[in-house]
């Protein structure tokens, strides 16, 4: 019996994955965000080991009416050849993306153009085989400020959803891998 | 759409806990036995289990008490979780051998409607699949996946008793193994 189970142990625990041995996503991916310049939002992921994102899956938008966002500028991923997905991009350790952003109305400086609401989706999985949820970042930024801000920390409200986001990912670009 | 606000809390879990690597996937039971000890994390009586409706894609309220004299392998999947898509024909194919012996799978899915529909058109699955995004992370969650996480998959004996949870794929052998161990007799 001491070897079956002990057989058993052996067979089970390489695929063993307790929730509480993974990171929290924002903890895996780590994003942050920040004006560049006058016309760039940066966006950074730092991605922790044995993690990684998916490119087709990053989606930017703006809930501020006064600003509008241009083309993200979103670096080549390493290719991974996905069994299900085909040929895709993946990002590991890292990625930095720049948004090109503008006033609608360059004219007149409001309350409201003096910060941007930025919401970032993303996803990605484990190499131990699970994946996250899609997942909905948002951010505040201030224009006049050139610091990283964290996801929601201008902002009381929770920043992570794991739904909704069909509208936001609709403006994904398309950014899979030919 | 509701779940029972009847909660289970698993109690004296704390030493099963201790080597909860293990023991949270080695809960299957052997044959007729007695219950399990509970497996930690699990936050869900068998009475708010079985209570769980979810949406099929045609629409259809489908409550998991039908399926309750069964053995039940609860799978958490969407269509954009690739892991999951690798699976479920090894899920399809257990459906295809045991369905007629008193087991009963059952895809829930963190996903839409539509992307299940368009899914199920290439992939069609002899099992029901279920979509609700919400909902399908909110009951993942009570069956021990803290961070939502795809895929898991929650066993439960006829009558409620949940024997095993997982992260991750499963492996046909070891899939097939607990259906047979379990299945009612």
């Amino acid at each position: 019996l001491l070897i079956t189970l002990t057989l058993g142990i052996l067979a089970t625990v390489p695929a063993f994955a307790a929730s509480d041995d993974l990171l929290e996503a924002e903890m895996a991916f780590q994003p942050t965000a920040r004006f560049k310049d006058a016309h760039t939002l940066e966006v950074r992921f730092q991605i922790a080991e044995g993690y990684y994102l998916y490119r087709h899956r990053f989606g930017f938008a703006t809930e501020s009416g006064e600003w509008k966002l241009g083309r993200p500028a979103i670096p080549a991923g390493k290719a991974k050849q996905d069994a299900t997905f085909g040929k895709v991009q993946a990002y590991r350790q890292s990625v930095r993306i720049l948004l090109p952003v503008s006033l609608k109305n360059k004219g007149a400086a409001t309350a409201a153009s003096s910060e941007i609401r930025l919401g970032i989706n993303f996803q990605g999985c484990a190499d131990i085989g699970v994946c996250y949820p899609p997942q909905r970042q948002q951010f505040i930024l201030k224009a006049d400020s050139r610091e990283w801000a964290s996801p929601g920390t201008a902002t009381p409200k929770p920043a992570t959803s794991a739904g909704s986001l069909s509208d936001l990912l609709k403006k994904a670009p398309s950014s899979r891998s030919p | 759409l509701s779940f029972s606000p009847k909660v289970a809390v698993i109690g004296g879990a704390l030493l099963l806990a201790s080597v909860a690597g293990v023991a949270l996937f080695l809960a299957p039971a052997e044959g007729d036995g007695p219950a399990t000890a509970p497996i930690a994390g699990i936050n869900i009586s068998p009475g708010a289990l079985y209570a769980t409706r979810f949406p099929d894609t045609a629409g259809h309220v489908q409550e998991l008490g039908q399926w309750q004299q069964k053995l039940l392998v609860i799978n958490f999947w969407a269509t954009w979780c690739a892991p999951c898509r690798e699976e479920m024909p090894i899920l399809d194919r257990m459906q295809q051998k045991y369905g007629g012996n008193g087991l009963q799978i059952v895809g829930i899915a963190v996903d839409s409607t539509s992307n299940v529909i368009n899914f199920a058109k290439s992939n069609p699955m002899t099992y029901p699949l279920l979509p609700d995004e919400r909902l399908a992370i909110e009951f993942s969650k009570r069956l021990g996946n803290r961070l939502g996480l795809l895929p898991h998959t929650a066993i439960v004996r006829p009558g409620g008793d949940i024997i095993f949870l997982k992260l991750g794929v499963l492996k046909e052998a070891e899939l097939d193994a607990l259906i047979q161990r379990n299945i009612p007799k």
